[in-house]
């Protein structure tokens, strides 16, 4: 894979273990360095206080019933870009989402990868 | 001064003279009283009756000789006196008056006379006169005849004679009487018979029944409308009693109104039944008058009777069709309502109103003020109601849905509401009308259905994702495609056994430990291998559903394993799976359960070091299911304790992975 994100810290929410798994591989291999992945709200959370340099974070919005936005709320107090991996459409999210970019499920690790830079680069200008 | 027996007592009474009155009857053709014959006195006597207004008043003539001089003069009576053998007439001048004819004018009678007496009346008149101066008669004259005077007038005269005979053979010798002008009387009989003839032809005629009975209730008079009402003739009808054509319902109180009718009651209008002559019913409105004697005294009754079956019919059909609106609106769970078009009065709300808005129909329809129901639609929503339903006003039909809170519980309903313009029979709008249906329920459903939707699509597609996961594991493990074939095969016959088990899960229920065992126990074909296996634990511990793929995965390959290169693929190896609960520190309950495997060389067992399950063991349990897992490979078999968490709620809705 292309090292799109060669250099970037991201970190990865996702309660699904074997997604985990695939995310973090395939991320790594475009070139970031993997914080996580985490499974819950709470260890994100925890992971977001003790990280010091976080350029962006892939969201699963559903862990263990739990709808992931207080992370993404904290993300977004941070200045943290972030995209949401998601098995749900459009209506189940906030309208204070509606700019973020979503990876619906299943998406090919290529894809979010480029979802991811875009997001960087629009961030950043 | 005596009584007048001319006048008073009809009867020729001997002593009673009329020259007593004191008129001079000797200057009349007939002579002094005295010399009447009996029968002269009546015949002068009933002559002076046929005036008729004078014997009604007696007294007038008793006094005095002017009075009795007023009542002939009033009485216009003219004597005369024929003598028939010489045919000479004597008349006195009111005779000549009564005639038209002056004193000078020749007074040989019969001529005058036939010229006199109108041509229709002469023939009956001579034969009279022929008849009374026949000897055997009685010798008497009373004819009513009419005289055509000289100046063209016509008058009635009642002539009264009496013929005296004399002689052997006895012979008419004179005749002596009187005439009175009684055209009066005449033009009334006509008038009043022209009259009757008149009120008869309105009955025959009239569209409206009448009939008229005596006091026992038998029709003496029916018109042909009644006798059409009823489908009798009249012949059948008149002589039988009212009664019989009356309905046995309407007979009591029929026979009641026309008692108090005889005893002096007041006319009445009833509404009754009668029976037709073919059976049918007849439903009328019989107006009835009674009619009474002189003293009053009830003689029988005339009913004016109107047809109204059809009209009732036409009103019974209306309020059956009313009733069964009524039964429908009361039936509906819908709010069935009708308002004024131009007040927006309510017209009509069915009972549902009550429940769904929880305000009385009664207070509604009774409010003035018809706007102010608009209190209990949310603000929000009110000038969408309102344009709406002045859409409706200007024709349209329009559905439109609004919120309204209930004044009684504060509580929210969603109303679905279809309202149409009723247009009259003239094409204009008067009302309008409408369907309003409380689809809260809907609403709430629709929204858990949206839940559910996208429940089951994030479901879905995590399934696909991990499916695309292991795919991606197995491939990096297979060395061919058919070893990836099997492998792949069999971790999506994991997949989706786990599926199967949660598919058939009721909301609340979970699936246990044991029944995750022998599922992937039995998936894999291991009866024959029975032997070698050996599993202690309790049935019934319910496991987490958002967990149970990872775990049934793991255990999975743990068989696999075990078949492949572990206790299982050999005779001399045992597989124990033992399982209890524990309560650690915290207080999570866990379930503990201990997998070893024995009598395996060693060097099989090495192989799956590195295996798929492993990882599944000691790292995604861990991850996913906060489990606590041990993997180790023994010297001979493979010893493996997993501790995970278990369900502990007895209800997660819609638990989500």
């Amino acid at each position: 894979m292309e090292p799109l994100l060669e250099g970037c810290k991201i970190l990865v929410v996702e309660d699904e273990y074997v997604l985990a798994m695939e995310l973090h591989s395939s991320l790594e291999s475009a070139g970031a360095t993997v914080i996580g992945p985490v499974g819950s709200i709470d260890d994100a959370l925890s992971v977001l206080e003790h990280a010091n340099e976080l350029d962006a974070a892939v969201l699963d919005v559903n862990l263990r019933g739990q709808k992931v936005f207080a992370v993404a709320d904290a993300l977004e107090e941070r200045g943290v870009p972030f995209i949401f991996t998601t098995g749900y459409g459009r209506s189940a999210f906030p309208e204070r989402y509606a700019n973020v970019p979503r990876c619906e499920k299943p998406f090919e690790a290529q894809a979010l990868a480029h979802a991811l830079q875009d997001h960087l680069k629009h961030r950043s200008h | 001064m005596d009584t007048s027996p001319i006048v008073g007592d009809d009867s020729p009474s001997g002593d009673a003279t009329l020259g007593r009155e004191g008129f001079d009857w000797s200057q009349t053709p007939l002579g002094a009283v005295e010399h009447w014959s009996d029968e002269l006195r009546s015949v002068v006597a009933r002559s002076i009756a046929a005036r008729g207004s004078v014997s009604a008043h007696p007294s007038r003539l008793r006094d005095s000789e002017t009075r009795l001089q007023m009542a002939l003069d009033a009485a216009a009576m003219g004597t005369f006196v024929w003598h028939v053998p010489e045919a000479r007439a004597e008349l006195d001048s009111r005779m000549l008056a009564l005639l038209g004819l002056r004193a000078s004018d020749p007074l040989s009678m019969s001529p005058a006379i036939s010229a006199l007496i109108h041509p229709d009346d002469r023939q009956r008149f001579s034969a009279a006169l022929r008849d009374a101066c026949d000897p055997r008669g009685d010798g008497l004259l009373r004819q009513d005849i009419r005289v055509v005077l000289a100046d063209g007038t016509l008058r009635w005269l009642g002539v009264n004679a009496k013929v005296q005979f004399e002689g052997s053979p006895r012979e008419a010798t004179r005749m002596s009487g009187a005439a009175v002008d009684i055209s009066e009387r005449k033009n009334l009989e006509a008038a009043l018979r022209e009259n009757t003839l008149r009120v008869q032809t309105i009955i025959s005629q009239a569209a409206t029944g009448v009939v008229e009975a005596d006091a026992s209730g038998r029709m003496t008079l029916v018109n042909r409308r009644w006798c059409e009402m009823l489908g009798y003739d009249e012949g059948e009808l008149l002589g039988m009693n009212i009664a019989a054509v009356t309905h046995p319902e309407s007979v009591d109180p029929t026979l009641e109104a026309v008692r108090r009718l005889a005893k002096g009651g007041p006319d009445f209008e009833i509404e009754k039944k009668y029976c037709r002559k073919d059976g049918s019913i007849l439903i009328a409105t019989s107006s009835v008058s009674a009619i009474r004697g002189p003293s009053g005294e009830y003689r029988g009754l005339i009913a004016i009777v109107v047809d109204i079956t059809s009209r009732k019919h036409a009103e019974e059909a209306l309020r059956q069709s009313e009733e069964r609106f009524r039964q429908f609106g009361d039936a509906s769970s819908d709010v069935l309502w009708l308002r004024d078009v131009s007040t927006y009065r309510w017209i009509y709300l069915s009972k549902a109103f009550e429940s769904i808005y929880g305000v009385p129909c009664e207070e509604l329809i009774a409010d003035e003020d018809a706007h102010r129901w608009l209190n209990i639609v949310l603000a929000e929503d009110r000038d969408a109601v309102s344009t709406a339903l002045e859409r409706v006003r200007q024709g349209a039909k329009v559905t439109f849905e609004f919120r309204i809170r209930r004044p009684n519980d504060g509580e929210v309903r969603w109303i679905h509401e279809t309202a149409f313009p009723v247009i009259d029979p003239r094409g204009a709008i008067r009302r309008i009308g409408g369907i309003g249906q409380d689809v809260s329920e809907e609403k709430h459903t629709s929204g858990r259905l949206q839940v559910l939707v996208e429940e089951l699509q994030h479901r879905t597609r995590n399934i696909v994702a991990v499916v695309r996961s292991l795919s991606n594991k197995t491939l990096e493990e297979s060395t061919t495609l058919e070893d990836f074939q099997q492998r792949f095969n069999e971790r999506l016959g994991a997949v989706s056994r786990t599926q199967g088990l949660l598919s058939r899960l009721e909301e609340g229920q979970r699936i246990t430990f044991d029944e995750l065992l022998d599922t992937e126990l039995s998936a894999h074909r291991t009866a024959n291998v029975k032997s070698q296996l050996k599993l202690q634990g309790p049935p019934g511990v319910r496991l987490r559903s958002s967990e149970l793929q990872t775990l049934a995965l793991a255990i999975h390959e743990l068989v696999t394993n075990a078949l492949k290169y572990g206790a299982l693929s050999t005779p001399a190896g045992a597989l124990s799976i033992r399982w209890h609960l524990l309560t650690d520190r915290s207080g999570v309950r866990r379930l503990y359960v201990d997998w070893r495997e024995s009598g395996v060389q060693i060097d099989d067992a090495r192989k799956q070091a590195g295996g798929y399950g492993r990882e599944l063991i000691e790292r995604a349990l861990p991850y996913q299911m906060q489990a606590e897992t041990t993997y180790e490979l023994g010297n001979d078999g493979v010893h493996c304790t997993i501790a995970v968490p278990i369900s502990t709620t007895m209800r997660r809705a819609f638990a989500a992975d």
